[in-house]
This record gives C-alpha cells, structure tokens and sequence, in this order.
C-alpha cells in the first residue's frame, strides 16, 4: 500500500480511537452511573414504602435529593472538577455541609435506620468513586492495584470520605436547587 | 393523601423540598456563595477539559498532516511520524484496536439497556399487578429476551 495512504488510515484510526476513549466511553459512563443510581433511588423508596424508613423523615429528602443531585450532575464527575471543587469552593459551616445536616437528622432515628441511611450513602459514594476513577487513568491505575491486593472499594470510600464530603455539598446545593426552581 | 404538582397523589405526606426549612439571610449568604464557587470551579475545569480533549484531536491531525506532506516532499520534519504512522504494523493495530474499541462499545451499551429493562420491567409488573391481579404477560423474560431469539 502507498505509505501516505498507510499514514491517513492510522490517522484516521487515531481519531477513532480519540472519539470512542474521549466521548463514546465518557458518555456511557454517565448512562450507567445514572443507572445504577436510579436503580439506589428507587431501593431507597422501596424501603420507605415498605415501612422500615418514613417518606416524611428529613433524612430521606435529603437522602434522596442527595441521589438527584448526582444524578443530575453525573456529566461533572471528573478528576479535574474533583480537585477544582477541593481547591476553590469553600466547604459550608458544619450545620449546612449535607454530612452535618444528615448526622442532625438521623439523630432521632433507631440504629437500624441510621445504619440504613449510612450504607445509602456509603453505596451512593461508592458509584461516585467508581465514577471519578473510570474518568481519569490517573485514578484508574492505583485504585485497580489497591482492588487487585484486596482493598474493598468500600473501605476505600471510607478511606476518602471526608474528600467525598466536598462533591456531596456540590450535589445537595445541585439537587436542591431544582426544589425551589420555579 | 396529599395531592403533588400536577394533582399526581403523593404517598403519605412527602411532599418534595418538606425537609427544607425556612433559611436565615446569613444562611441564604453562605448558600449563594457556595453555588457561585461551585459554578465556577465547574466552568473552569468545563474549560480545561474541552481545550485537553481538542487539543489531543488537533495534535492526531496536525501530526497525520505533517507525516503525509513529508511524504510528499515538502518537509523532512516528520521523520518520525512517517515512520510510526506509515508502519504497516502499526497500522493495522491501530485498526484493531478501533474495532475492539467499537464492538466494546456496542456490546456494554446493549448489555446496560437490559439491565435497564430488567430493572424497569420489574418494577412495572409489580406496580401494575396492584392495580389489577388479572394482568397478562408478553412472556418475554425479565431482560426482554424471547427463547427463539437466540440466532
């Protein structure tokens, strides 16, 4: 074959590959991380339906608005807003932060449904983990060796959970702000 | 019962936004300052995450250009991309790779719109069974399969 058409074809194969790892990848990864957290809302509801947590209590709102405002906002998961969020945006006092606001809320319920409202919000920062780490190589490659030598991805979140704490304010403020929308 | 927007009947008495107390003006401050920032740190990493993603497609044609044209005769700078680029191996490689990238896509894509469907159709033939016990089935499976389907 002519070497200057060799040349386009690996250009052109260049620019597939560029297409599927930049959009196609990308965007199939807001689909299942919107999904999958679809799929948590929906467990969430089906545990107030069935009586174990109330509709009324506000840790469930805030719970649930929580999940809507991750689904929402799944298109901004990324490592570089991560750090973006961590260096510019300010955390809000400790009342206002979504964890001061969850720990208020539960404090009147049974440990049993604290700890269901705890492992909700474990699940749902595990699928925002995985997120940030299937949208950075840079993330992908220590965490796919920290999981390799037997590190739970859940210990994980608990290891980063105060880090984590700075995108859910992001996602309460995102979820929230639907509600007073007119 | 309480009715929602749209008459829609809400269970018990959730109504969306109930836990949202009345907020103070400081807190209203602190809340707008915190979405503003927000906002911000979104457009910049928007901005920077466009100008790597573009910058990377203009740097696959510039370098393709440059290998091509030395071919030509025009330039000798492009030694290296001639010789990368022009590899027959490498070529098809990259060819394979593409495909793989490709068919992968395709096949997670089908596989998340089952899973879809699953968790959709489950949900569906619950609720529906409320409404009426009698209700028949298409008999396809819970992922929307049929049997005979199967080539």
């Amino acid at each position: 074959m002519n070497e200057s058409l060799i040349v386009a074809s690996s250009t052109i194969s260049l620019l597939g590959i560029w297409y599927a790892m930049t959009t196609l990848l990308r965007e199939y990864r807001v689909e299942k991380f919107r999904q999958e957290a679809f799929a948590l809302r929906d467990a969430l509801f089906d545990e107030a339906a069935s009586g174990r947590i109330s509709f009324d209590h506000p840790a469930y709102g805030l719970t649930r608005n929580l999940m809507n405002g991750f689904i929402r906002s799944a298109h901004r998961i990324s490592l570089l807003h991560f750090v973006a969020t961590e260096v510019f945006v300010q955390a809000p006092p400790t009342e206002q932060s979504f964890s001061g606001r969850l720990d208020q809320a539960i404090s009147t319920l049974s440990s049993d449904q604290k700890k269901l409202y705890d492992d909700y919000h474990t699940k749902m920062s595990v699928l925002v983990v995985k997120q940030l780490m299937w949208g950075s190589p840079l993330l992908l490659v220590p965490a796919a060796i920290l999981l390799i030598i037997g590190f739970h991805l859940e210990n994980l979140v608990q290891a980063l959970k105060r880090q984590v704490a700075g995108i859910d304010n992001v996602a309460i403020a995102c979820g929230e702000a639907a509600l007073v929308r007119p | 019962m309480v009715r929602g927007r749209n008459g829609r009947t809400l269970i018990g008495n959730h109504r969306r936004g109930d836990h949202l107390s009345k907020k103070t003006k400081a807190e209203l401050e602190v809340e707008n300052r915190f979405l503003r920032n927000a906002r911000f740190s979104y457009g910049l990493t928007a901005f920077f995450g466009t100008a790597v993603r573009w910058g990377c497609a203009l740097a696959i044609v510039r370098y393709g250009y440059l290998s091509i044209e030395a071919l030509a005769g025009q330039q000798t700078m492009a030694n290296v991309g001639i010789n990368v680029l022009g590899e027959m191996k490498v070529n098809q490689a990259l060819a394979w790779v593409l495909a793989v990238c490709g068919g992968g896509y395709g096949a997670q894509q089908r596989k998340l719109r089952k899973d879809t469907v699953e968790r959709l159709s489950e949900r569906c033939r619950s609720l529906e069974s409320k409404l009426d016990p009698k209700r028949t089935s298409s008999e396809l499976s819970p992922r929307g399969d049929h049997p005979e389907d199967v080539p």
